[in-house]
């Protein structure tokens, strides 16, 4: 079997069955933006690399556990998991020194400790799919081109510029926008992402 | 910086994510987040 031909959930699906190499496979397609989201955070290598193996250390007994149940949004629920891990890792730096909640990133987009996620979780988080596709509407019309062409159509920034004929740093400076636009707006509505 | 020079900066599978990580996300941890629950749930 061809591991990394696999979408994310049927990796996820063959490691439940008793695959251990598809866990491989998936920790390797998400390493980088995992260790890099902690390393933001963080500021050292280091500190980085070790909470990235204590994340997936979480990871391997959630999934053990039956506690993963967002069906298309493993990346995202491991980003949680990283930064509740990067949270807990100023903590104890807290209670040694002084760092303040700003510093630790608390809070940081809404984003609610990792749970169990229920049925009524489910409803929750299709009301922020629908609410975040009204917020793509309130978009600036060439913001909202560049996340439509990203997300919907999965294409990359140098397809992007070449569609819409602007140069590749016009592409990523609207995507640039688009996102601290969507952030303000998503902070102002007080909407959960997670 | 002109486009060529953002492309042989960086070659290979990362050359999207690391265009992405030095111009879009600029070091902000937040906007990366925010991609990647966009990525998941407008990207069905």
């Amino acid at each position: 079997m061809n591991l990394k031909a696999l979408s994310d959930q049927e990796l996820l699906n063959t490691y439940l069955a008793g695959n251990e190499s598809a866990i491989s496979v998936l920790i390797d397609r998400h390493r980088k933006r995992i260790s890099d989201y902690i390393y933001m955070m963080v500021k050292s290598r280091d500190v980085a690399d070790d909470i990235f193996q204590e994340t997936f250390i979480k990871v391997i007994r959630f999934l053990g556990e039956g506690r993963y149940t967002e069906s298309g949004r493993f990346l995202s629920w491991v980003l949680r998991i990283a930064h509740n891990q990067v949270i807990d890792h100023f903590r104890q730096q807290k209670m040694q020194n002084n760092v303040t909640e700003t510093d630790a990133g608390y809070d940081i987009l809404n984003c609610r400790k990792f749970s169990d996620h229920t049925i009524e979780d489910r409803l929750v988080t299709e009301q922020i799919e629908s609410d975040i596709r009204k917020l793509v509407d309130h978009l600036p019309e060439e913001q909202k081109e560049v996340v439509m062409m990203r997300y919907y159509s999965n294409l990359s920034f140098k397809e992007i510029a070449e569609q819409t004929n602007v140069s590749i740093n016009t592409a990523l400076g609207r995507m640039r926008y688009a996102l601290i636009n969507l952030r303000k707006m998503i902070q102002e509505k007080q909407l959960i992402l997670s | 910086m002109d486009e060529m020079d953002i492309y042989s900066e960086t070659n290979g599978i990362d050359q999207e994510e690391e265009l992405f990580l030095n111009f879009v996300v600029q070091g902000d941890h937040e906007l990366l987040y925010l991609d990647t629950c966009l990525r998941e749930i407008l990207g069905r």
